[in-house]
């Protein structure tokens, strides 16, 4: 009976006629499935890398400080312990309202520097619209620094200093890595990255600064065609594939350390770049049939890490993060479930933004402080 | 321990990078018609058979860099068709979307005298039967290819072949001059 069963449905489609195959339709399909997946996958990350590792708090809401004069010192020491969080155009150091700076245009990003933060200005959304964004270096003195940063949607900060990182197109799949000293507004590195590698994975690729270090998201063009994070030494011009990560997929990079998601099922780790070895394991999800993964944000400094995880909706449209994760200090192991949509103040603290205040945890004794919001502000938490 | 063509397409490895659109071409020229084929007996419908294969060859394309081997890419996207197939049929409004007394392809009138007791008989299969007769008797997969697939035991995948060529039997033993005998 298997034989005729097979033979029957055999024979049922043998003169269905086969649709004419229309190759570049089907390429073009594949290519923007490709494109929306990898934004969107990469929106998750990068968000997580962004608004968790970088210190991105952003929300509408706009309110305006008409008295912005404040204490550089005072400011500076509300920003180590408080971080940056922006509302509408008003950059905020700290958990308090005391000391504001109005940046006149909707802040996108905020990035952590010694110092300050580099914040994006722009009409678009970061990540989804056409426009660039426009970068500014807002000290803890209230003073506000335009930066000449061209065709830079991304960029990589690193909080020890006051350097940014961001590609600068040449032609084509050509690419130099452009290091900025925010404070000078002076570029003080352009590197080009060679033939050898490609971008072609990516619309703009993404950097992530740690001290003299670049890394940035490629592709190898030879040999077995890798996925690489290249390791462009901005300091003495070298270039070079970073060997502990080769064919991963990395979220942060704080430290000396890296986050690597999990992949179609297969563990994520906390590695040390330099010595290759895992400190911690990201689980992967476990029986999800979905393209759901897990990532890690990790601290300022790489001695915190939050993992998290991510499922794909049942219409493959979108990827959802679970409303809570682990914390875990990486060289002790201790561990205690925290709640998402944190930024990482820069002393290693969780900062949330909520609808009635400003709070700051601990990571591991889930030990919060709570502020009121800027007078007047209302922000649409989770929108 | 051997592995299933299921297991080896999904543990990841060396390609990891996109497919160039040569070899892509190349790849979706080559799986084409079979993938056709499949999600028509899936679907029972042309037009939302070529959609289930431009979605299935999509998904693949993205999955490329994560498959073991580009050979691995054939086994992945019937994989991925059967799979999509599945979450469609999950849908509520799929049962306003599929065809019901009549199909719209009168230009491709069948051939055979057994062609609509064939379709009607994989209607009346349930969505996880028809996936399980068309894996093991279409594409001559194994009951652990199958069961891989479908995410499935082998011993689902045996009892539902069971019930599904009991169905078939019944409603293609009415229909068409075929003894199709006991089933095994």
């Amino acid at each position: 009976v298997n034989d005729q069963i097979s033979t029957i449905l055999k024979d049922h489609v043998a003169d269905v006629d086969v649709p004419r195959l229309d190759i570049a339709a089907t390429l073009r399909t594949a290519h923007q499935k490709r494109t929306r997946h990898r934004v969107r996958r990469g929106v998750v990350v990068a968000a997580m890398v962004g608004a968790a590792a970088t210190g991105i708090a952003t929300l509408p809401g706009a309110t305006r400080t008409d008295d912005p004069a404040f204490s550089a010192a005072a400011a500076t020491a509300a920003y180590r312990s408080g971080g940056a969080f922006a509302l509408g155009s008003t950059l905020y150091f700290g958990n308090s309202q005391e000391y504001a700076v109005d940046l006149g245009d909707p802040i996108r990003t905020v990035h952590y520097v010694d110092g300050g933060v580099v914040v994006g200005t722009g009409k678009d959304e970061w990540v989804d619209g056409d426009g660039d964004s426009k970068f500014s270096l807002v000290s803890t003195s209230g003073e506000i620094q335009p930066l000449d940063i061209d065709n830079a949607r991304f960029i990589g900060t690193d909080i020890e200093s006051s350097f940014v990182s961001y590609p600068s197109k040449v032609s084509g799949d050509t690419w130099e890595i452009v290091v900025r000293d925010a404070e000078a507004n002076k570029e003080v590195a352009r590197v080009s990255v060679g033939d050898e590698f490609s971008f072609e994975n990516t619309d703009l690729p993404y950097t992530q600064l740690d001290g003299d270090i670049v890394y940035v998201d490629a592709i190898e063009t030879s040999g077995k065609n890798r996925m690489l994070q290249l390791a462009v030494n901005w300091r003495d011009g070298t270039v070079e594939p970073t060997d502990s990560l080769t064919g991963e997929f990395v979220g942060a990079i704080n430290g000396g350390r890296a986050a690597i998601s999990s992949d179609f099922g297969e563990d994520g780790a906390v590695r040390d770049i330099v010595t290759g070895r895992d400190l911690l394991t990201i689980p992967a999800p476990k029986n999800s049939k979905d393209d759901g993964f897990a990532g890690a944000v990790l601290s300022l400094d790489g001695r915190y890490a939050v993992l998290y995880s991510s499922r794909e909706t049942k219409d493959g449209e979108a990827f959802v993060t679970k409303k809570t994760a682990t914390a875990v200090e990486i060289d002790t192991g201790q561990r205690a479930t925290v709640k998402m949509g944190f930024s990482w103040t820069p002393d290693g603290h969780l900062l949330y933004l909520l609808e009635d205040g400003i709070k700051i945890c601990e990571p591991l004794t889930g030990k919060c402080d709570t502020e009121p919001l800027p007078k007047g502000a209302k922000p649409k938490v989770g929108s | 321990v051997e592995t299933t063509t299921a297991e080896k397409i999904e543990k990841g490895g060396p390609v990891s990078r996109a497919p160039t659109d040569n070899e892509f071409a190349e790849f979706v020229t080559e799986v084409w018609s079979s993938m056709f084929h499949t999600a028509y007996l899936l679907l029972g419908d042309r037009g939302l058979a070529e959609d289930l294969v431009q979605t299935a060859l999509a998904k693949t394309y993205i999955a490329w860099p994560r498959l073991r081997e580009v050979d691995a890419a054939p086994a992945y996207a019937h994989k991925t068709l059967v799979n999509t197939a599945s979450s469609w049929f999950r849908r509520k409004s799929w049962r306003r979307e599929l065809p019901t007394s009549r199909m719209p392809e009168t230009s491709h009138e069948p051939r055979f005298e057994n062609r609509p007791a064939v379709r009607e008989a994989l209607r009346r299969l349930t969505a996880r039967q028809r996936a399980v007769v068309v894996l093991r008797y279409f594409r001559d997969m194994s009951v652990e290819d199958t069961a891989s697939v479908l995410g499935c035991s082998t011993g689902t995948v045996k009892s539902q072949t069971s019930d599904a060529l009991k169905k078939m039997r019944a409603h293609l033993g009415e229909a068409t001059p075929l003894t199709l005998g006991a089933a095994s």
